[in-house]
């Protein structure tokens, strides 16, 4: 059973402890806050070339098959102890999916939201959804969306609708989409964009900076000038057969009907006007509201299903009894306030008293209507200002509103106000009628009464108390009373639904909008009292929801709440707006109104609107207009992502993120059983690793490693593993023939495919010779595209695959290029094709080299991709066979020098079951009393090792050190005997035996194999650079067996054991291997044609000129050191040597392939 | 943008080299489809026979994208590569054609927009003196 | 691929009694026991179709040794060279020394449109005669001399003393900017094509130049110009000479009287110059003219002469040392100071051995005969 420790942290010091132990063979579950791994604030002070550099390393330690990877997860708690920790993490959302996501951008591209951010101190602008560090190079390799809550507009609007969202998609001329992402969650969009009182702009926090977004004319620019409504959703719902009555087509009525027709029924709503639309049509003028828009928006939504009947009052037409003996199983009353409120003083009867919504029906609907010649209309909502507007427009005569609270109560819309005031309507506040006088027959006055507001009223408003004194006339002939309507339920004639005494308005649940009735639901101003649009609109929902629910018999309040949700806290200095005014709504002059009923305003001209949607500081950062979803073809975002909680167990935790605990986080423990690191040496990369490395060997031996990966028998380690070794050959069809080739096309979800005409590539590239197969997949780097190539492998007989896509080599190394996908991809092809069938895979970057940039370029990107196929099929074509070399690791290890760091090696060593042999350096003795402090350590560390008979040699007259990396031999001569020390490793300690010995001195006689190695390892161990060959192990694996640790005696003896033990972690990963496989680009060197110049051996440390037996000199290498450069080849005057994954002849066919199309194509042969 | 224009090999280094490229076309820049990468492994693998070649098959240019003087991911003396790139300029020289058509150049990993710009102006300096290489 | 077959025809290779006197000598064979001549002959022949996969043909040196000891005449490079040219028609991708750098090279010098510049080392007090029918036909030397910069060749030396010379002997003659390899290498490695084209060129050239006469410092220029355009293109009317064959006549009768150099010398027949095309004397007339030179030759020399170990930039390794170490100790053993060739190729080939990381090889100086018999007019 494989052991677990838990490393949490995410910078480059947790990916060594985790790759450190995975090499070991323990399993790590690595958990960051992070949305990457690299992305901790400890290497926020590396540089961008150190942070190229060690990519490689996190991107190992990523992709190692014993790493589980957590990012985005906070751990909360830690439970247990040593030996059985429990660890509950919380991982944030990413909403997008890391086995999918390819980093391919796309999304990055349709996103609607740019965003400010701070990268190394200026900032750079990004999409909303982006790849969370270095685009393609983050770990995992997935984008993640920048989320902030909902935004203050959005939370602000009755109906949800994604107001962000569709400023977003507007801001980037995207009026379709726009009018869609709107019609996802209301219809109306022209009426709404007209006559909403936009709660959205009244909390737009631009209002901060300058003045609010003008959403509403954005809402309306969107409705009138997309190409068409398209009310249906995208994934049709399945057609339901209960039948729905919505008794009144207002805005509630239509919205019910909508919302219900969208979730597959087919309502009918019954209307007793002979138009469709209640007050939209009757109660708001059209000036405002032009009947085209109307009745575009009923059209469209009867289209989507919804029968509208008009002119059949239920009630009196027809009972709800006879539309219950008509299947109808649900219905909805919306039938709104027809009765008018009256003001309840005398002379209220006389002639030319009138009220507000008969006015507007009339000269909404009728020809020919006169109006008074000196108007007062009563009443501060819109219904009055529209009333007096109209009025206005019908007459010639002044119009005047009397108001009884001042303007700040006014509940009519604010623009409304301004636009009656410089139509020359007067409002007088704080004036309320007392009696309207006439002539006994009709009217001729009004006699008012000033005002003042008063203490506060049970609705929360100034309650409005006369002035003793202030009365006084006025003279008018026309009286409008528009202080509001209540319902008139008596028409229905349904018995026994309740109603509330006070108003007459229906008694309902108003979570669910339920009355008394069972089946039977009320929304909108029947239930609310006057209000507005988009109130009854949002009604209509609820009620369809109900009603759904209802009729599936569902839960009616599950999930449910009456609660709008809560806005997002939004930083407004942060998003750094400059100050833009607020776009102006173009209108006709006041002067060409008079007389008119044309509406007034002519909408938003697009570069105003586009303008006007750039001002939008994008609250809630991603807008969720979708556009991203709908870009990935690989269905990897996906919005609805949550807050997951997880609970890992681990037998060991080492915490990195120490130092990042917050105040009240539980898990700030000082429990010695979890390994923290002491101190934090930021800007000294190899010193953290070295730590790190030495905290994972602390850890691995509180595990007692060594006897649970190998078992107490040495003597296996000679046999290969058995879990490599390939399976049975007859799974291997048509492996045997290498020439039968097959091109697989990855489409990277759309990323490649969309630039690269993929026919053409597989018209053209199918005519090659040695071509049996060509394939498309759209995902390469999953572990279903490696299937579906493995089949298709299977199916073909194949021997050889090339896969175009974005990996660039099949080599198992990891260059600063590589990425978290294409390790992946060669893991997933490892697995299924590469390691069980036994094809090779050739690849062939056409994502990077062609797709990407080329995009401006398909034509050309297209004939680049065949030619760079061509050549990568040229290559397959060339690849030799040659088998790797492998041999077994010795599992002892040899140490050089037993100053601190080798002495805390041995034990390190030792407490993990390896066997170590130490050698005392020369000077070992030299030291005075102002060492104590070290002589103490020194001491203590010397009788842990007696304790375990390890006795240290000490240094021998003359030493040599033979044989091959991971099977040396040491020979050490004394004066009495000599000693033979095989080991698999070796660390040096040149500050012990340096001096002296290193390299000139006799006892490592120069030539010989340690000082072929030495100079090339002068990096040691933890000493605090940023050395190239400490990188290097990362990308191409440690494959020579020398660890070099140097000792410093002026350091504190702590630092010194630390290095050593980061030695022994490295040197114990190196071993656990068990057997030493040769790198892919390792040099292989032709004896017959080597004529032994030596200009190999002259610029390579690792070759060496032998004696042939004829006595000629013939260059040597051991596999195990080459480093695969391949200098050495451009230096053979005779091709003698040669690397198997690019010799000369692969390379030369790969130019023929590449610019043979081109020579050809362009008419140059 | 469609011009097929002059046709160039870049040799690019594993290292430090081909992150360059990587990294222009992950930023979106873009260069001519007429270049073509080869990936080896270190620039010192290069050597005269693979840069003549590739003007034997009918490069207009060659470029050896390699790392910093002193980047190199394996530590190699950046002379190595020096030596044969003035020695096959030497023999370019003695053929007439024009020495512009083989460049060195050494950014340093992750340069992106400097392996954008230089190729460029590499194609610019070769249009410039050979207007038959630009169709 | 009639003619292949055609050609092999030529080569009286079918004459062959397998007796083996060609392995005998061939030094390829002496060190290497997979190339063996007789068997290559037999292999080919008793095959019914084409397709020789017959990797040991790219190790034929062209030496001409085993023709020396044939009774039939059977004309086994030549044999070698048509197996080459079936070899690569059937795609086989060769290993080229110096990874194939002259080989494109000379391939690029091929093309119709080049415009070389190639003069520059060109000595200003050198006369030339632009009116002048006869060519001095450099070759590649002033390209050898870049590419081996690093192994000191200077073959542009031995160019400078034939010109030197011929003009102190009064030779008129021209040199033209734009001539091509002559493309023999190209020849030998079975590269029909590109030869062709090579030679197409220079003749163009040369019939635009009025050429009728052309000296040659490199022996392989000479057989190729003198023997392997007509062969091909029909009949130059040109009248080819090795500078030897110039120099010789005019230092014997008199008319050039060299200087004087107190050295002992060896002089390395060139197999292209000596058994391919049989000029042993004139060089050794040439030497001896020097005064106080001393000619010592070895135990291998004129018809008997061992091969400078490489040919046609084609395999060159543990086998080609062993006979070049070979040659090494023959010079050593005449005791000469200097190995004085007549081919630039050899230089390079012998030079380059001469760079041996074990230490074994004589440090012998290397000199082209003609720079040291242009030295001796100093």
């Amino acid at each position: 059973m494989a052991r677990r420790v838990a490393v949490i942290g995410g910078d480059a010091g947790a990916a060594q402890a985790a790759l450190s132990l995975a090499e070991m063979g323990v399993e790590v579950a690595l958990v960051t806050s992070a949305t990457s791994l690299g992305l901790d604030n400890s290497v926020s002070n590396t540089s961008s070339q150190d942070m190229l550099h060690i990519w490689p390393l996190l991107l190992r330690a990523a992709s190692h098959p014993l790493v589980s990877l957590h990012t985005s997860s906070q751990v909360e708690a830690i439970k247990g102890k040593q030996g059985k920790f429990t660890l509950s993490i919380v991982r944030q959302p990413r909403y997008v999916r890391e086995d999918l996501c390819t980093s391919c951008g796309r999304c990055s591209e349709a996103c609607s939201v740019k965003i400010r951010s701070p990268l190394e101190g200026h900032k750079i602008v990004h999409s909303a959804i982006h790849a969370p560090f270095l685009d393609a190079k983050a770990i995992p390799s997935a984008y993640y969306i920048e989320k902030n809550g909902v935004a203050p507009c959005r939370a602000a609007c009755p109906l949800g609708i994604k107001v962000q969202g569709f400023i977003s998609l507007l801001s980037r001329g995207k009026v379709d989409e726009a009018l869609s992402l709107i019609n996802e969650a209301a219809p109306l969009a022209g009426i709404l964009g007209r006559v909403c009182t936009h709660a959205c702009e009244n909390s737009c926090k631009r209002a901060e900076v300058d003045e609010p977004v003008f959403i509403q004319a954005l809402h309306r620019y969107a409705a009138d000038n997309a190409s068409g409504i398209r009310y249906s959703r995208k994934a049709p719902a399945t057609p339901r057969k209960e039948k729905v009555a919505i008794i009144g087509s207002g805005p509630a009525g239509l919205t019910a009907g909508w919302e219900l027709a969208r979730r597959g029924y087919v309502p009918t709503i019954f209307e007793s006007h002979a138009v469709a639309g209640g007050m939209l049509a009757t109660g708001i003028p059209r000036f405002r509201l032009p009947r085209e828009v109307r009745e575009r928006e009923v059209e469209a939504i009867k289209a989507i299903g919804v029968d509208i009947k008009t002119g059949i009052t239920v009630g009196r037409d027809v009972t709800l009894s006879d539309l219950k003996a008509r299947e109808f199983k649900a219905f909805f009353i919306a039938i709104g306030g027809q009765k008018n409120n009256k003001l309840d003083i005398p002379g209220e009867d006389l002639d030319g008293v009138v009220d507000g919504i008969s006015l507007l029906f009339a000269l909404n609907q009728k020809v020919g209507v006169s109006v008074g010649s000196n108007i007062v209309v009563i009443g501060g909502g819109n219904s009055a200002v529209d009333s007096a507007r109209t009025a206005k427009r019908g007459g010639k005569g002044t119009v005047r509103i009397l108001y009884r609270r001042t303007a700040d109560e006014i509940t009519a819309v604010k623009e409304d106000i301004e636009e009656a005031v410089k139509e020359g309507i007067t409002i007088e506040y704080l004036t309320a009628p007392v009696e309207i006088l006439g002539d006994g027959n009709k009217v001729t006055g009004i006699r008012c009464q000033r005002m003042r507001l008063g203490d506060m009223g049970e609705d929360g408003r100034r309650r409005p108390e006369p002035i003793p004194g202030s009365e006084f006339v006025i003279d008018t002939d026309q009286v409008v009373v528009a202080i509001g309507q209540r319902p008139d339920t008596s028409l229905l004639n349904i018995k026994g639904l309740k109603t509330v005494s006070d108003d007459g308005t229906i008694k309902v649940d108003p979570l669910t909008l339920e009355t008394n009735i069972l089946g039977v639901f009320a929304g909108g101003d029947c239930i609310m009292g006057p209000n507005n649009v988009v109130e009854a609109m949002a009604a209509g929902l609820r009620a369809a929801e109900s009603i759904d629910r209802y009729l599936r018999g569902h839960d009616l309040r599950k999930g449910r709440s009456v609660e709008k949700p809560r806005a997002a806290e939004v930083d407004v200095q942060e998003r750094e707006a400059s100050r833009h005014k607020r776009a102006h709504m173009p209108a006709i002059q006041y002067s060409k109104r008079m007389g008119s009923f044309e509406e007034t305003s002519s909408g938003l001209p697009r570069d105003v609107a586009e303008r006007e949607a750039g001002r939008c500081l994008n609250c809630a950062l991603c807008s969720e207009c979708l556009e991203c979803e709908e870009a990935c073809e690989l269905g990897a975002v996906f919005h609805k992502d949550e807050i997951k909680n997880i609970e890992i167990e681990a037998e060991a935790i080492i915490d990195f993120a120490y130092e990042d605990w917050g105040e009240t986080t539980t898990r700030r423990s000082t429990k010695p059983e979890i390994f923290t690191v002491k101190t934090r040496d930021n800007g000294n990369l190899g010193n953290w690793l070295a730590q790190a490395s030495a905290i994972a060997m602390e850890a691995a031996a509180s595990l007692k490693l060594k006897e649970e990966v190998y078992p107490a028998e040495p003597d296996t380690t000679g046999e290969p593993d058995a879990q490599s070794e390939p399976q049975s050959l007859e799974a291997t069809p048509g492996s045997s023939d290498r020439g039968r080739i097959g091109l697989v096309l990855c489409s990277c979800g759309g990323s490649i495919s969309s630039v690269i005409d993929f026919e053409q590539v597989l018209r053209e590239i199918e005519l090659l010779p040695n071509i049996y197969s060509v394939q498309e997949v759209a995902q390469a780097c999953s572990e279903e595209g490696a299937r579906q190539i493995a089949a298709k492998a299977a199916e073909s007989k194949l021997g050889q695959v090339v896969l175009a896509a974005c990996r660039c080599c099949n080599l198992d190394q990891i260059c600063y290029s590589c990425t978290d996908r294409r390790v992946r991809c060669q893991h997933y092809l490892n697995d299924g094709l590469i390691s069980s069938c036994g094809i090779p895979v050739e690849f062939v970057n056409i994502r990077e080299q062609c797709a990407w940039v080329h995009k401006d370029d398909p034509t050309g990107a297209t004939r680049k991709a065949i030619e760079i196929i061509t050549a990568g099929v040229a290559r397959a074509k060339g690849t030799t066979t040659s088998a790797r070399e492998e041999r077994s690791l010795e599992s002892n290890i040899l140490i050089l020098g037993a100053g601190l760091p080798g002495l805390a090696a041995a034990n390190a060593l030792l407490s993990m079951g390896y066997s170590a042999a130490v050698v005392s350096g020369p000077e070992a003795e030299k030291l005075t009393k102002k060492h104590s402090k070290y002589l103490d350590k020194r001491s203590s560390l010397v009788k842990q090792l007696e304790e375990q008979s390890i006795h240290i040699m000490s240094w021998p007259q003359d030493m040599e050190l033979e044989g091959l990396a991971g099977d040396f031999e040491a020979v050490l001569k004394y004066p009495t005997q000599t000693n033979h020390v095989r080991a698999g490793a070796v660390i040096i300690d040149p500050g012990e035996i340096a001096a002296e010995v290193l390299p000139e001195n006799a006892a490592i006689p120069k030539g010989s194999l340690l000082s072929l190695i030495f100079p090339r390892e002068t990096h040691p161990i933890g000493m605090g650079d940023t050395d190239p060959a400490m990188f290097r192990k990362f990308s191409i694996r440690e494959t020579s067996g020398i660890f070099v640790v140097s000792s410093d005696k002026a350091e504190p003896p702590e630092e010194q054991v630390v290095k050593g033990t980061a030695a022994a972690a490295r040197a114990a990963a190196y071993l656990a291997q068990g057997i030493l496989s040769s790198r892919a680009t390792a040099i292989v060197i032709d004896s017959k044609l080597c004529r032994g110049c030596g200009d190999c051996a002259a610029i390579c440390p690792y070759i060496e000129m032998r004696a042939e037996s004829s006595g000629a000199a013939s260059a040597h290498v051991d596999w195990a050191l080459c480093l695969g450069c391949g200098a050495c080849i451009a230096r053979c005057p005779t091709g003698a040597i040669f690397q198997p994954v690019q010799s000369d002849k692969q390379i030369t066919s790969m130019l023929e392939a590449l610019l043979g199309t081109t020579y050809s194509a362009s008419g140059v042969t | 943008m469609n011009k097929p224009g002059a046709s160039i090999v870049v040799f690019a280094c594993n290292w430090d080299g081909l992150s360059c490229i990587e990294v222009a076309a992950q930023k979106g820049l873009s260069y001519p489809a007429s270049v073509k990468i080869v990936r080896v492994s270190c620039l010192s693998r290069v050597h005269s026979g693979l840069i003549l070649k590739a003007f034997e098959l009918g490069a207009n240019g060659v470029m050896l994208l390699g790392c910093s003087r002193s980047g190199c991911h394996f530590e190699i003396e950046s002379g190595l590569i020096e030596q044969e790139y003035e020695k096959t300029r030497n023999i370019l020289g003695l053929l007439g054609l024009r020495e512009k058509k083989l460049a060195l150049i050494r950014l340093p990993g992750g340069d992106g927009p400097g392996f954008v710009k230089q190729v460029n102006d590499f194609i610019a300096g070769i249009e410039q003196t050979e207007p038959a290489a630009a169709q | 691929m009639q003619n292949i077959e055609h050609e092999i025809k030529d080569t009286n290779i079918r004459l062959c009694l397998d007796c083996g006197k060609c392995t005998v000598v061939c030094p390829i064979a002496q060190h290497d026991p997979a190339f063996n001549p007789r068997l290559i002959a037999q292999r080919r022949l008793s095959q019914n179709s084409r397709g020789s996969r017959d990797d040991t043909i790219w190790s034929c040196l062209s030496c001409y040794m085993c023709m020396e000891r044939c009774n039939y005449h059977v004309k086994f490079p030549s044999f070698i060279h048509a197996l080459r040219a079936e070899s690569l028609s059937e795609g086989t991708q060769i290993q080229c020394n110096h990874g194939g750098a002259i080989q494109a090279m000379m391939r690029l010098m091929a093309r119709g449109d080049l415009q070389q510049k190639r003069l520059g080392w060109l000595p200003k007090d050198v006369e030339l005669s632009s009116q002048s029918d006869t060519l001095f036909f450099v070759g590649c030397a002033p390209y050898f001399d870049v590419l081996f910069s690093d192994l000191g060749v200077n073959a542009l030396e031995g160019v400078k003393g034939a010109l030197k010379l011929l003009n102190r002997a009064q030779v008129p003659f021209n040199i033209i900017a734009n001539e091509r390899c002559c493309g023999r290498d190209l020849l030998l490695q079975g590269d029909r094509k590109g030869f062709t084209v090579l030679a197409k060129a220079n003749m163009d050239e040369f019939t635009r130049h009025g050429v009728k006469k052309i000296i040659t410092n490199c022996p392989e220029c000479y057989y190729t110009l003198k023997v392997n355009y007509p062969n091909m293109l029909g009949s130059t009317g040109i009248q080819v000479m090795h500078l030897t064959q110039v120099v010789a006549p005019l230092v014997q009768g008199g008319k050039l009287s060299l200087g004087k150099l107190e050295k002992r010398v060896t002089y390395q027949d060139p197999c292209t110059l000596g058994r391919c095309s049989r000029i042993f004397n004139e060089p050794r007339q040439v030497l001896s003219a020097v005064a106080g030179l001393k000619l010592v030759e070895m135990e291998q020399s004129r018809e008997k002469a061992l091969c400078c170990g490489s040919n046609s930039w084609l395999q060159c390794g543990a086998v080609n040392r062993q006979i070049q170490k070979q040659r090494f100790a023959q010079a050593e053993i005449s005791g000469a100071e200097i190995l004085v060739t007549a081919c630039p190729k050899c230089q390079i080939h012998l030079r380059c051995a001469q760079k041996s990381s074990d230490g074994k090889i004589a440090r012998l100086e290397i000199l082209d005969l003609a720079s040291l018999a242009a030295q001796s007019l100093d």
